[in-house]
């Protein structure tokens, strides 16, 4: 590997690593939100029964 | 409590995502080839200020850390938790680019430079801490946990630091990193660089604490329906 | 009852509990005598290089007996709700934890006690110098220090056996260091001065953990 692609690799690898994290963060969000949706149907039908 | 990204935090991407198009600019063109390194020394305006990011959230973390344990806030929690992670993962980037420089400048992958070493093992005891509170069960405890974790972790830095810079120099090991002068145009980049990357690091635990809170509002839910449930069960008796 | 007597009869407790079954120390002993044969295997001891390597394999032996031993005391006290009750006496919580880092250095020292005289058969080291020994203690104090307060901690959590390693060895890497130097030098016989700067170290590891340990120890077994 010529000089120049160890610096396109290691900012490759930053910027690899920084949307990975924030797409890990996104996907666990959309799972989150979906639960809290579910929670609150849930929450809404037992209600005339209480 | 916001769902949703606020106007302040739309503002803060839009200011991180100017300043790294500048950076980038500035290290592919602007600055100057170094003489003795060449090409590849430009991983320098990234790797040092991803570092410097990686101390930053630790540092971050651990007065979030004292702050949970005076003010027992859930906030201080969620902005600990969320300055740990990002902490780890930018260690993890600065021990991978630290090697991408390290092999083509002194032909090896892994060099025992005090910073890069102490890293390694800040990074490898942040991992620790944050699987710790995972294993840990309650709320309370995690958050209390997850703050001793972050003050000790910060405190052990220097102390590991100046350690293994005294084991190199009693025991010296071949290379010495940094080995350059800054001419002004290198230290213009450079600046912009860890101004853009602390932006950076400002978006990210944005979002994270915004997950956070979230999670924690499911945690609170189930354990509403939960309770209904019972409530609801022991009706029927 | 003052803060020495009380830390003095969590210090008995500990020691006569381990008089009883003996479990633990036993444990320990066995395996860091093992680790030193394991490493002499894997690290192809011959005459040339035995006392380069000794003082490497001196230290890893001890702090990973040193771990198991004080991940056991813990997991008792766990088991028999032995924290609880020790809580509800009016002391100040550090007295909990200070005993229990007595009781760990003493154990520990008790091993190494049995495990130099080991070594020294098979490394051909000098052992009976006591800047070593002095050295023994401070590397023991350092580990058991940090390591007491992260096994109130990891105990309660789900993976029990394994967190106190993994969040140990970090932090007491300067230890590890500090002592295999100041233990290499001694052992070849080098002047005391030069490895001053390594127990000084050491000294100055063990003060400021304990400080942090003593001040951190209330919020661990707070409930």
């Amino acid at each position: 590997m010529s000089n120049l692609g160890y610096f396109l690799a290691a900012f490759l690898v930053i910027w690899a690593t920084v949307f990975a994290y924030v797409y890990g963060i996104a996907r666990r969000q959309r799972n989150l939100e979906q639960e809290v949706r579910a929670l609150r149907e849930v929450m809404e039908r037992d209600q005339p029964k209480s | 409590m916001t769902k949703g990204a606020n106007r302040w935090q739309y503002i803060l991407t839009g200011l991180a995502a100017l300043a790294m198009v500048v950076s980038l600019c500035l290290v592919f063109a602007y600055v100057p080839t170094e003489r003795v390194m060449g090409p590849v020394q430009r991983i320098f305006y990234f790797h040092v200020p991803v570092a410097w990011v990686a101390f930053l959230a630790f540092l971050v973390a651990c007065a979030a850390g004292l702050g949970y344990l005076v003010r027992r806030e859930l906030s201080c929690d969620a902005l600990q938790i969320a300055s740990a992670e990002i902490g780890v993962v930018f260690s993890a980037t600065v021990l991978m680019t630290g090697s991408l420089w390290a092999r083509p400048i002194w032909n090896t992958w892994w060099t025992w430079d005090p910073r890069l070493t102490t890293t390694l093992i800040m990074w490898l005891y942040y991992a620790a801490s944050l699987m710790l509170r995972n294993a840990a069960e309650g709320e309370e405890r995690k958050a209390r946990f997850s703050a001793l974790l972050n003050i000790i972790g910060f405190v052990n830095v220097p102390i590991v630091f100046l350690t293994i810079r005294l084991w190199r120099t009693i025991h010296p090991v071949l290379f010495t990193s940094e080995g350059f002068g800054l001419e002004p145009r290198m230290l213009v980049t450079l600046m912009v660089c860890l101004a853009s990357f602390t932006l950076l690091f400002a978006c990210l635990v944005g979002i994270r604490i915004r997950a956070e809170r979230l999670a924690r509002e499911v945690r609170n839910l189930q354990r509403h329906t939960l309770a209904r449930a019972d409530e609801w069960k022991g009706g029927l008796r | 009852m003052s803060f020495w007597r009380a830390m003095l009869a969590i210090l008995v407790k500990d020691i006569t509990v381990e008089l009883r079954s003996r479990e633990t120390f036993s444990a320990m002993l066995v395996f860091a005598l093992l680790i030193a044969v394991v490493f002499s295997f894997a690290l192809e001891l011959r005459v040339d290089n035995a006392r380069q390597l000794a003082p490497g394999i001196l230290w890893v032996a001890i702090a990973f007996s040193g771990v198991l031993g004080i991940n056991r005391s813990f997991l008792l006290e766990r088991e028999g709700a032995c924290i609880e009750g020790l809580m509800l006496s009016p002391q100040d919580r550090s007295v909990i934890y200070v005993g229990k880092v007595l009781a760990s250095v003493l154990f520990m020292l008790l091993a190494e006690a049995v495990l130099l005289p080991v070594l020294a058969v098979l490394f051909d080291v000098p052992i009976l110098s006591p800047s070593l020994w002095v050295i023994l203690l401070l590397g023991t104090l350092g580990l058991a220090v940090v390591g007491t307060l992260f096994a109130a901690m990891t105990v309660s959590t789900r993976a029990r056996d394994i967190m106190l390693p993994l969040l140990l060895f970090p932090v007491v890497v300067p230890v590890i260091i500090a002592a295999t130097k100041s233990t290499g030098l001694i052992l070849d016989g080098r002047p005391l001065a030069e490895a001053f700067v390594w127990m000084r170290l050491m000294s100055a590891f063990d003060i400021v953990f304990m400080v942090i340990a003593v001040l951190g120890f209330e919020y661990v077994v707070e409930e």
